[in-house]
């Protein structure tokens, strides 16, 4: 499901680090993804996926790890699930929103509605995945947001 | 419309075939689940199976409305597979839970919870699948249990008794050997302690020390089989990572006598394999034997230098491929590498002896791949395009395939090649490495069972016939693609990725799972085994309501006409006149009479096109004898007494997709039922002919014609008498419409020709006209030259 044009267009932003125009330095600066499911088995496929694509991903199956780690560090792309132990993926989505209104959020979940989809773009989500899915199609999410945030050349 | 009407059939048919389809799609996105393409969570699992289970309770419900619930026992069956399944979502042991020792013979996949990898293993690769493995029986994990217990005696009376039973099976006492592995819902089958005993009293006493000395908290099993004897023992494990070689296999071998224990740990040969077909060894460390020892055999060894030698490795070339061979379809029955023990007997014959998980920690194996990996470019493609219906990597030589193709002439690991994706394949698939078809989707039956045994296969790939018998491919379902020869850094990069994902805890649950799904059992419509009680998983019960709906619609009865309504008559110039009812999108416009040009039912409209051609119809009158006259006389009377509204009765039922054809043309009766849609794995086209006015001889002489053209056709057809019965299934729309404009044009050109066909050779001089007038090549060489 992809959002329509959300109210909130996504500000591009120069990533830190990263200088504007032609990358000067022979490596790029990796976008960084963090992934949070309390089903370990989605982060096994999906941490170790997005490394060999060339991106740095962190995964975790605890909610509140996760949260410490965002208080931490600013991630480019946040994919949480929706449904989980301890705390519910929309809050998990407001906090990271609050820390740092530029991290784009992939949702997935097994328990796809269209209400949930609603609010989840309402809460400023980017994608929304339904699972199972095709680790393809979530590549292809995070691509985009690359692409509209200018992380990629 | 009720119950029983031409038109409640054909709408119950069209139910019962989506719900086939959605299953086979859900199943379909479940195995490719399996196979890494989707990431999915515990909750994905337990709403694909309650999905496939509605479906199939729809269809074996749809199915008993059809036929007038006929069988009721679909729902037993039915019960029974969802009960396992969802003891398997609870974690459970599933059915059999409370007893405490199980033989063999009442082993099966979905009890591996219950007894273990060991057990379980040999008792579906031995019992099930026809390999070489002896019979033997488990201690379940309940009965492990419940030796700490005040239950001990008991348990321990059983185990003598299942024992006592298990040597009346084989004829006498023997030696049995013990394997405790690990069981249970999360245990992956390792293999824990081994142990021998002589005597039942000896077994039981030994099944209670290992009892003894187990982890409380673990769940446990042993299993109980005869003692083997033979020249060698040894292990293979079914992938065997070295950055160095091909994707291979690594047999241990090591002499079984001629050797004290302590010397017999370095008499070990290490051979590895290709995994390919014909599995040719890539390396080998044979062991140093001494001078005294032979081969196994007795073939002595060849001195080289000083007193040890060398000599050739224990296992021949061949021997290693017959082993591996074996591996291959112990991994395809467990659904990824495995650990097998292995003995080579005294004739030279294998017997699988333990099977175990693979060592699957492999941190060495690169995630990328190697960088000096050569992949096959442009220059090496072959074919590409079709459908993935079971994703890998195989490689052999190809092997044409059909419906007739005996196992034998299939040699192991082959790339199977056939035209149509047909169910009769399924008992060929287990000894493929690859298989390609022409025709047929990812979500036909064949494509299950490919997925099933993890045969890489493509559907629907143009061209794959073209490929020549024994040419060496390599198969790449994922990419839909086939290369010259073998590719092996292809075969290498699948090979790795089945192993990093084989023992997560979710996929070892999907698989489960998928051992009461997807396995195709009943595949012979024709077998007396063809019935509910046999229905063992989703796929069986939903196979047969498709294959029993299609015989209720065959069987439609419309001379009665029950809730039909009138139909309208064909209002063009036809050699009889036919009555069309439509059952849905079959016809346009109304009126009490129906032109072609109003027929919107696809099978309909060409099976009139190829009718009402004036080129096949035959005006000339027929040549009537006195014998022809009086034979006909007499089914006359009886034809009537039978069916008084029957003769001449010509029906069509037409939906926009479907058409059942009933012709009555004198006391010819022939049904033509046809399903095209653009689903091939749906289209269908079913020709039964019966009777005829004329001596037997002539009837038997038209049955033969009709059996000519049919099979010229590509129909699987057969004869009794003059009952000629032909099937053709799996095609594409617009083939399948090109055999229905033929069917319309053999109808119309054997129109009372029994008659004429007074001789042998006639029967062959009209199969010819019939072929040239339809702008058919001439038949095959075999049939006869008409005068």
């Amino acid at each position: 499901m992809n959002p329509d044009t959300p109210d909130d267009s996504p500000v591009p932003h120069a990533p830190e680090g990263a200088a504007s125009g032609p990358d000067p330095s022979p490596r790029r600066r990796r976008t960084s993804i963090l992934i949070l499911d309390d089903e370990p088995i989605v982060c096994k496929r999906l941490k170790p996926f997005f490394q060999k694509a060339g991106y740095e991903a962190e995964a975790y199956s605890q909610p509140a790890e996760a949260l410490a780690r965002v208080e931490q560090r600013r991630f480019d792309v946040v994919i949480t699930d929706l449904k989980m132990q301890g705390l519910d993926g929309l809050a998990f989505l407001g906090k990271v929103k609050a820390l740092s209104p530029d991290t784009d959020v992939i949702v997935i979940t097994g328990f796809a509605t269209l209400e949930t989809a609603r609010e989840s773009f309402r809460k400023g989500v980017f994608d929304f995945v339904a699972k199972p899915f095709k680790l393809t199609k979530i590549l292809e999410g995070v691509r985009r947001i690359e692409k509209e945030r200018g992380l990629v050349p | 419309m009720g119950p029983g009407s031409a038109r409640f059939l054909f709408r119950t048919f069209k139910r019962i075939l989506a719900a086939n389809t959605a299953a086979l799609e859900g199943m379909a996105r479940m195995d490719r689940a399996l196979g890494g393409e989707y990431v999915f969570d515990a909750a994905y699992l337990e709403s694909a199976v309650r999905e496939v289970c509605r479906l199939t309770h729809l269809s074996a419900y749809h199915l008993n409305g059809m036929a007038d619930e006929t069988w009721v026992g679909l729902y037993d069956a039915y019960l029974t597979v969802k009960d396992a399944l969802e003891d398997i979502l609870a974690g459970g042991m599933g059915l059999y839970a409370s007893r405490r020792v199980l033989p063999f013979a009442e082993i099966g996949w979905e009890m591996e919870p219950l007894v273990g990898l060991a057990a379980a293993g040999l008792a579906v690769l031995g019992r099930r699948m026809g390999l070489p493995a002896p019979d033997g029986l488990a201690v379940t994990a309940t009965g492990m249990a419940e030796l700490a217990g005040e239950d001990r005696e008991a348990v321990l009376g059983e185990v003598e008794a299942g024992i006592a039973a298990l040597y009346a099976r084989l004829g006498g006492p023997r030696p049995l050997e013990l394997t405790l592995s690990a069981a249970g819902a999360d245990g992956a089958g390792k293999v824990l302690a081994t142990a021998v005993a002589d005597s039942a009293e000896a077994a039981a006493q030994a099944v209670a020390e290992l009892a003894r000395d187990r982890d409380a908290e673990a769940a446990v099993a042993v299993c109980l089989r005869p003692l083997l004897a033979g020249t060698l023992a040894g292990t293979l494990q079914t992938l065997a990572h070295d950055p160095n070689l091909p994707p291979a296999m690594l047999a241990v071998a090591r002499p079984m006598a001629d050797a004290a224990p302590a010397d017999r740990a370095a008499l070990v040969d290490r051979c590895w394999f290709s995994r390919a077909a014909p599995h040719a060894p890539l390396r080998t460390r044979p062991a140093v034997k001494p001078l005294d020892s032979a081969l196994p055999g007795g073939r002595p060894l060849f001195p080289s230098r000083g007193r040890s030698l060398r000599g050739s490795g224990y296992l021949t070339p061949r021997q290693g491929a017959t082993l591996a061979e074996l591996g291959l379809a112990a991994e395809r029955a467990l659904g990824g590498p495995c650990l097998l023990s292995w003995v080579l007997d005294g004739d030279g014959g294998f017997w699988l002896t333990g099977l175990g998980p693979a060592e699957t920690a492999y941190p060495e194996w690169a995630d990328e791949p190697e960088a000096d990996d050569d992949f096959p470019g442009p220059d090496d493609l072959l074919l590409s395009g079709g459908q993935i219906a079971c994703g890998g990597v195989g490689a052999g030589p190809v092997v044409r395939l059909d419906d007739d193709t005996a196992p034998a002439a299939v040699p192991l690991g082959s790339v199977g090649v056939a035209r149509t994706a047909s169910p009769a394949l399924s008992r060929l698939v287990p000894r493929l490495g690859a298989l390609l078809a022409e025709v047929g989707t990812p979500a036909s039956h064949l494509a299950t069972v490919t997925r099933e045994h993890r045969t890489p296969a493509i559907f629907g790939l143009k061209g794959a016939m073209d490929l020549a018998d024994g040419t060496m491919v390599t198969v790449d379902a994922e990419q839909t693609a086939v290369y010259r020869g073998v590719a092996e850094s292809l075969l290498r990069q699948a090979a790795m990725q089945d192993a990093r994902l084989g023992s997560e805890p979710e996929y070892l649950v999907l698989r489960r799972l998928l051992r009461h799904i997807r396995p195709l059992n009943l595949v012979d419509p024709e077998a007396a085994t063809f019935a509910p009680a046999h229905c063992r998983t989703c796929h069986d019960i939903l196979h047969f309501a498709h294959e029993k709906a299609v015989e209720s619609l065959l069987a439609i009865d419309v001379s009665g006409r029950g809730g039909l309504g009138t139909p309208r008559r064909l209002r063009e110039e036809s050699p009889f006149a036919l009555g069309v009812v439509d059952v849905g999108g079959g016809l346009a416009g109304d009126g009490d009479t129906v032109a072609l040009g109003e027929v919107t039912s696809l099978p309909l409209k060409a099976f009139l096109e190829g009718l009402l051609r004036p080129e096949t119809r035959r005006q000339e009158p027929a040549r009537l004898g006195l014998g022809d006259i009086m034979a006909g006389l007499g089914r006359t009377s009886r034809a009537l007494e039978a069916a008084p509204r029957a003769a001449g009765a010509n029906l069509a039922l037409a939906a926009a997709d479907y058409a059942n054809i009933t012709l009555r043309l004198g006391y010819h009766f022939s049904v033509v039922d046809a399903v095209v849609s653009d689903r091939p794995e749906h289209n269908a086209i079913y020709f039964r002919f019966a009777g005829g006015f004329a001596d037997g001889d002539r009837r038997a002489r038209r049955a033969d014609l009709l059996l000519a053209v049919l099979e010229r056709l590509g129909f699987r057809a057969s004869r009794q008498s003059d009952l000629v019965v032909g099937k053709r299934k799996l095609l594409e729309a617009d083939e399948a419409l090109n055999v229905l404009r033929l069917l319309g044009a053999l109808a119309a050109y054997t129109r009372q020709l029994d008659v004429e066909l007074a001789s042998e050779d006639d029967v062959a001089r009209f199969v010819r006209r019939f072929l040239e007038l339809c702008g058919l090549p001439p038949q095959d060489a075999a049939a006869p030259e008409a005068p």
